[in-house]
C-alpha cells in the first residue's frame, strides 16, 4: 500500500483512539477548556487528514464532528452527554471506515446513507444558524457565463427522489451550474475535486461544453467541462463552498414539484385501465393503505425500468410524504392512461424549474442474448435430460429439450446435426440418456462453451488452437508460476530482509528504555556511596575502588542509553514524506504555485519526538501555504518568481534535532500583527507604542490570536501557532520565528534527540533542592549587588548588553526567605530563556547536573503547573523538577 | 453486447392469471415483434394450445383451476409441437425450480424480471428465425 496512506491509517487510528479518551475524560471535567480545544483540534486534525484521501463520507462525518466541537469550544454548545454518544457512535463509524480501507486502499461504495446520517445527528446538536431566510429572487452575481442548467429530467430518479425528500424534511433544493474558467488548471484548481466536496451534493454530472474536438486539436489543458450539480445544501453553505470562484456558478432554486417526472421505458400498448380504476376508486374512497397496497403489488410485477414502475414510484413517495396531496395523487394515477407526464405547474407556486414534461425515451429493451445465458440454458436441458425417465409426458418433455437444444445452438449460429440422431435415439428407448450424452459430449467438446471466451460468432474454426491452449497439464505450471511470482515480491515488501529484521512491539522497547533509564538513575547512587566509604567509614581505598568500578559501569550504562535510542530512532522522513502530497494538493485548493524542498531527511530522532512533530509541522506548512506565500498573480505584481519556494530542512545539531520550515512568501507583518493583537486584546495601548516588531511577531503563538481573515479549511479556526508551541514545548522543544515582510518567513524548531532521560541542574533555595531542565538553562552567573538594578520597581541586571529581569524562586515559590549571597556577597543566578526572552532567576547555590527519569506528578499534583514532574536521585531523596514556563 | 438483432418473428403464449402481468409481458414482447397470445389457467391454454400453434410458452406457476405444472404436463402429453417452455415464478428454490423442469419446462426465471431478461431469454428459446 501506499505509504501515505498507511501513515494516514496509522495516524487516525491514534487520533480517534485519543479522541475517545478525551471524549470520555470531558464527562468527568464538562468545563475543561483545555480538554475541549484539544478535542477539536484532534477532529480538526483528522478531518484536514481525510480530505487529503477520497474519503468523502468519512470527510463528512469529520466535518460535522469538527462543526460541534467547534460550537462546544467556543460555549456556544454546552458539553453534555448527549453529545458524547453521537460523537462516539460517529468515531465508531470513522474507524470502522479506516478498517475497510486498509486492506485494500479504499472503502466500496455504499456508506454515503450511513455518513449522512452521522452527519446529520451530529449537526443536529449544533444551535440553529441564524441563517437569512432563503431569497430565490437574487442569484449569486451577475452571472457572466450565463450556464443553462438543464433539465430535471436528466437527473436520474433516485437523486429525485432523495431531493424530494430533503426538500419534505425542510431544506431547501438547488440545481448548480458550475463553469471552470478555461485556464483553471493552471491556477491549481481542481473543479472535480471542487464538485464532489460540495455539501449535500444529491447528484452531480459532468458534460462537455461542446462537442469534443478530434484528438489531435484537444488542448488537455484547458477546462472544457461544466458541472451540474443538485444540492440540497443552503444557499449560504453553497456560496461559502464556493467563495473563491462566484461567477462560475450559477444557482437556481428547485421547485419540489418539478422533481416528478417519471421516465422510462414506455414499450407502447394501452396500460391496465382496471388499475387506474381501481386506484383512483381508493383515492376517493380515501383508503390510502389499500391504494399503496395496489400499487406495491402492480409494481412487483412490473419491471423497474419501465415509465409505469417509476410513475408508481413516485406515486408511493408522494403516499408517504403527503398523503393530503389527493391532486397530485390524482394525476400521477391518470398519467398511467396515457404514460405522459402530469402536469403539475398549476399545482406548485413557483415552478421555476418547471417539469418538462418530456416523453420519457421510447427505447425498447435491447433484449440481446449473452453468452453466459446461452450456457444456462444449455446446462438446464442437461439438467432435464438427467431426471428419472418417468411420466406420460416423457416423450414430450425430451422433445422439448431438443427444440431447445437446437434453438440455443441455432443462436450461437452453431450446426445441430447429430441432434436429430440422438433425438430419435432417445424417443425409440423412451430414455433420456442418449440425447444426454450428446449433449454433455457437445459441451465438453472442444468448443464446449465456458471455456473459451472468444465471441459468440468465432466458434468451430479454431478449435484445434484452442483445444491447444487450455491443456490441464500445461496450465498448472503455469499457474503454479503465477502463483510465485505474485508472493515473491509481496513478501520482499513486508520485511526487507526476512532473518535480519525483528518487528517488535512498541511497548517492549518502551519497557526496556524505562528500565535502562532507571539504572542510569540507580548508578547515580555509587559516588555518594563512595563519598560515605570515605567521610563516614574512613575507607578511603574502597571508595577510590568503587569509583572505579562506578566509571565502568557508568560507561556501559551510557552506551546502553545509547544503544536503546538507537533503536527508538526515527529518520524525520517519516513525517517528511508526507509533505510533498500536503503540498501539491494544499496548492491546488489555493491555487498557489509551490514548489518544496526537503534536505535532512534522514536526520534521525526518538520515535515520540518525531511522532510529536507531526501535527505542529503540518499545522506550520499549512499557515505557510495559507497565509504566507501567495497567489502567482501576487507574487508577480510583487517582481518575485512566480512559483513560491517552501524548504523544510532537519539537521542535527550536537544532541538537538533542528528543524526548519522557511518559505519565501510575503512574511509577516508586524504591524498587522499588533494591531490585530490589541484588537483582540491581547496587548494593550502601552504595549502597542512600545512593543518590538520581533516581539509583535512571537505575538501570533499566543492563545486566541489567528491571523487568518478568512477561515479556510486548512489552517483557519485558530488551531494555530499557540497549539504548535505547546505540542513543541512538551517534548521540551523551542521555536523561533524570523519574518521578512516580503521576504518569508522561517521557523526554526529544535528539539531534543531523545525525551527518555532528562538533563536538570539542581539548585538549592531556602535549603530545599529543586531541579531546573538543562535546555532551559543559557547561563548561570554571580551577580554582585551593584549589579542589580531597579527599574519600575522591578529587579534587572544588564548582561553582555541585554536588559534582564529578575526574578527571586524564593518569591515566585512563595517562600517567605530573601536569597543567600555567598561570602563575596554575590547572588547566585541562573539565566533562563522562556519563549525568547532570557528571565534571571536568583537561587541560593547551584549544584551539579544530573540525568534524572522525569515521572509527571501523579494526580491532583498535576495541576500544579510550576512543576514538570518529579524524580529520584541516587541517594534515594526526591527531585522536584521546575517548570520555568509555568513558574514565570 | 451485440447490436440488437432484427425482430424474430415468433408466436408467444402467455399463461398467467393476472392481467396485470400478461400486460407486462405483452408489451415487452410486442414491443420486440412477437406475437403474442394470453390465457388466464392451464385449461384455457391447453385450448388454445391444440387450436394453434406457439414457438414458446411462459408458463405462470399458481393459477386457479389448473397450474403451471398441470399444463405443463398436460401439454407434453399431447401429440403437438412441444415448444419450449419458460417457468414464472416467485420461488427461487432448487426444489421448485426442478419440479418445474420435471413438469416439462426448459427453463426458469423468477420474478420479477426485466425486460431485457425476458426477451433474451425468449429470443434464445425460440433460436434464430424461429423454429421450424
Amino acid at each position: 500500500m501506499n505509504p501515505l496512506l498507511q501513515q494516514f491509517i496509522q495516524e487516525a487510528r491514534d487520533l480517534l483512539q485519543d479522541i475517545s479518551t478525551h471524549l470520555l475524560a470531558l464527562e468527568d471535567q464538562p468545563d475543561s477548556s483545555a480538554l475541549m480545544t484539544e478535542l477539536f483540534r484532534q477532529v480538526h486534525t483528522l478531518k484536514g487528514n481525510s480530505g487529503l484521501f477520497d474519503f468523502p463520507e468519512m470527510t463528512r462525518v469529520l466535518h460535522a464532528g469538527e462543526d460541534l466541537m467547534d460550537a462546544v469550544r467556543e460555549g456556544r454548545v454546552r458539553y453534555s452527554r448527549q453529545l458524547a454518544d453521537p460523537l462516539l457512535d460517529a468515531m465508531d463509524f470513522v474507524a470502522m471506515l479506516i478498517d475497510r480501507i486498509e486492506p485494500g486502499g479504499s472503502y466500496d461504495a455504499g456508506y454515503a446513507a450511513a455518513a449522512e446520517g452521522f452527519a446529520r445527528n451530529l449537526r443536529a446538536l449544533l444551535p440553529e444558524p441564524t441563517v437569512q431566510p432563503e431569497q430565490f429572487a437574487e442569484t449569486v452575481r451577475p452571472d457572466p457565463v450565463a450556464i443553462v442548467l438543464p433539465a430535471l429530467t436528466g437527473v436520474p430518479e433516485a437523486a429525485r427522489m432523495a431531493a424530494w425528500r430533503a426538500a419534505e424534511s425542510g431544506k431547501p433544493l438547488f440545481m448548480l451550474g458550475y463553469r471552470p474558467d478555461d485556464d483553471c488548471f493552471y491556477r491549481g484548481e481542481d473543479p472535480f475535486h471542487q464538485t464532489r466536496q460540495v455539501p449535500e451534493l444529491l447528484w452531480g454530472t459532468a458534460v462537455a461544453r461542446q462537442a469534443w474536438p478530434p484528438l489531435a486539436e484537444l488542448d488537455c489543458y484547458r477546462c472544457q467541462v461544466d458541472f451540474y450539480l443538485l444540492t440540497s445544501a443552503s444557499r449560504t453553505a453553497l456560496q461559502e463552498h464556493f467563495r473563491y470562484t462566484p461567477e462560475q456558478i450559477r444557482l437556481e432554486p428547485v421547485e419540489p414539484l418539478s422533481l416528478i417526472v417519471p421516465t422510462g421505458h414506455l414499450n407502447g400498448g394501452p396500460v391496465y385501465r382496471d388499475f387506474v380504476a381501481e386506484a383512483l376508486e381508493l383515492l376517493d374512497a380515501q383508503d390510502r393503505e389499500g391504494l399503496e397496497l395496489l400499487i406495491r403489488t402492480l409494481l412487483d410485477l412490473s419491471s423497474p425500468d419501465l415509465w409505469l414502475a417509476s410513475d408508481l414510484r413516485w406515486l408511493l413517495v408522494v403516499l408517504e410524504t403527503r398523503p393530503e396531496e389527493e391532486a397530485l395523487l390524482r394525476r400521477l394515477i391518470e398519467a398511467l392512461n396515457s404514460l405522459t407526464g402530469p402536469d403539475l405547474s398549476d399545482l406548485s407556486a413557483s415552478a421555476s424549474l418547471a417539469a418538462v414534461a418530456a416523453l420519457p425515451e421510447a427505447l425498447p429493451p435491447s433484449g440481446s442474448i449473452e453468452r453466459g445465458q446461452v450456457e444456462s440454458v444449455l446446462a438446464t436441458q442437461l439438467e432435464i435430460l438427467a431426471l428419472p425417465d418417468q411420466g406420460a409426458w416423457l416423450e414430450g418433455r425430451i422433445k422439448s429439450v431438443a427444440v431447445t437444444v437446437k434453438a440455443c445452438l441455432g443462436s450461437l449460429g452453431e450446426p445441430a446435426a447429430e441432434l436429430d440422431a440422438a433425438l430419435a435415439a432417445s424417443l425409440t428407448s423412451r430414455s433420456a440418456q442418449p440425447l444426454r450424452h450428446w449433449l454433455h459430449a457437445r459441451l465438453q467438446g472442444g468448443e464446449a462453451p465456458g471455456v473459451e471466451p472468444p465471441p459468440v460468432q468465432a466458434a468451430p474454426v479454431c478449435e484445434p488452437v484452442a483445444a491447444a491452449q487450455p491443456v490441464p497439464g500445461e496450465a498448472m505450471p503455469e499457474g503454479i508460476r503465477r502463483d510465485t511470482e505474485d508472493t515473491r515480491p509481496s513478501h520482499g515488501r513486508d520485511d526487507l530482509q526476512p532473518g535480519k529484521i525483528l518487528k517488535v512491539d512498541q511497548a517492549r522497547i518502551d519497557r526496556l528504555m524505562n528500565l535502562i533509564g532507571e539504572m542510569v538513575v540507580a548508578k547515580n547512587g555509587l559516588p555518594y556511596l563512595a563519598n560515605r566509604a570515605e567521610n563516614q567509614y574512613g575507607v578511603r581505598e574502597l571508595a577510590r575502588e568503587i569509583k572505579a568500578q562506578y566509571a565502568v559501569i557508568n560507561r556501559i550504562a551510557e552506551e546502553m542509553q545509547d544503544a536503546i535510542m538507537q533503536v527508538r530512532m526515527m529518520p524525520v522522513s517519516f513525517i517528511f514524506k508526507r509533505f510533498p502530497r500536503l503540498v501539491r494538493d494544499l496548492a491546488r485548493k489555493l491555487g498557489k504555485e509551490v514548489e518544496l524542498a526537503l534536505e535532512g531527511e534522514d536526520t534521525e530522532a526518538d520515535k515520540n519526538i518525531i511522532e510529536s512533530l507531526a501535527d505542529p509541522l503540518i499545522h506550520i506548512v499549512r499557515n505557510s501555504m495559507d497565509h504566507g506565500l501567495e497567489t502567482p498573480a501576487v507574487r508577480q505584481a510583487a517582481g518575485k518568481p512566480v512559483t513560491g519556494h517552501l524548504l523544510i530542512r532537519a539537521l542535527q545539531e550536537s544532541d538537538r534535532v533542528l528543524i526548519e520550515i522557511s518559505d519565501d512568501g510575503q512574511g509577516i507583518d508586524p504591524a498587522l500583527i499588533k494591531r490585530k493583537a490589541y484588537g483582540k486584546g491581547l496587548i494593550d495601548e502601552a504595549q502597542l507604542e512600545r512593543i518590538s516588531d520581533q516581539e509583535a511577531i512571537n505575538l501570533i503563538f499566543t492563545p486566541g490570536f489567528s491571523t487568518a481573515d478568512a477561515v479556510t479549511d486548512l489552517s483557519g479556526r485558530g488551531v494555530g501557532m499557540d497549539v504548535v508551541r505547546n505540542a513543541i514545548d512538551r517534548v521540551g522543544g523551542t521555536i523561533e520565528l524570523a519574518s521578512h515582510p516580503g521576504r518569508g518567513t522561517t521557523l526554526r524548531l529544535s528539539l531534543p534527540l531523545s525525551m527518555a532521560v532528562t538533563h536538570v541542574m539542581i539548585i538549592e533555595s531556602n535549603r530545599q533542592i529543586f531541579g531546573v531542565p538543562m535546555d532551559l538553562i543559557v547561563e548561570t552567573v554571580r551577580l554582585p549587588q551593584t549589579a542589580i538594578h531597579t527599574i519600575k520597581q522591578r529587579k534587572t541586571t544588564v548582561l553582555r548588553d541585554q536588559l534582564i529581569p529578575l526574578l527571586a524562586l524564593n518569591e515566585l515559590l512563595a517562600m517567605d526567605a530573601a536569597p543567600l549571597a555567598n561570602a563575596d556577597g554575590e547572588l547566585a543566578t541562573l539565566v533562563v530563556r522562556v519563549g525568547n526572552e532570557p528571565v534571571g532567576l536568583v537561587v541560593d547555590e547551584f549544584h551539579e547536573v544530573v540525568d534524572v527519569i522525569l515521572k509527571p506528578l501523579p494526580g491532583e499534583l498535576a495541576r500544579l503547573g510550576c512543576y514538570a514532574g518529579s524524580a529520584l536521585l541516587g541517594d534515594g531523596s526526591v527531585l522536584m523538577i521546575l517548570n520555568p514556563r509555568e513558574l514565570l | 453486447m451485440n447490436t440488437s438483432p432484427a425482430p424474430i418473428p415468433g408466436r408467444i403464449l402467455v399463461i398467467d392469471d393476472a392481467a396485470t402481468v400478461r400486460m407486462y409481458h405483452r408489451q415487452i414482447l410486442e414491443g420486440a415483434g412477437f406475437v403474442v397470445a394470453e390465457a388466464i389457467n392451464g385449461i384455457e391454454a391447453m385450448e388454445k394450445a391444440l387450436s394453434d400453434r406457439f414457438d414458446l410458452y411462459l408458463v405462470d406457476v399458481n393459477m386457479p383451476k389448473q397450474d403451471g405444472y398441470g399444463f405443463l404436463r398436460e401439454l407434453r402429453s399431447r401429440d403437438i409441437h412441444q415448444a419450449p417452455a419458460i417457468m414464472i415464478s416467485t420461488e427461487s428454490t432448487g426444489q421448485d425450480k426442478r419440479r418445474a423442469y420435471e413438469a416439462g419446462a426448459n427453463f426458469y426465471l423468477i420474478k420479477p424480471i426485466k425486460p431485457d431478461e425476458l426477451l433474451s431469454h425468449c429470443r434464445l428459446l425460440l433460436g434464430p428465425g424461429g423454429i421450424a
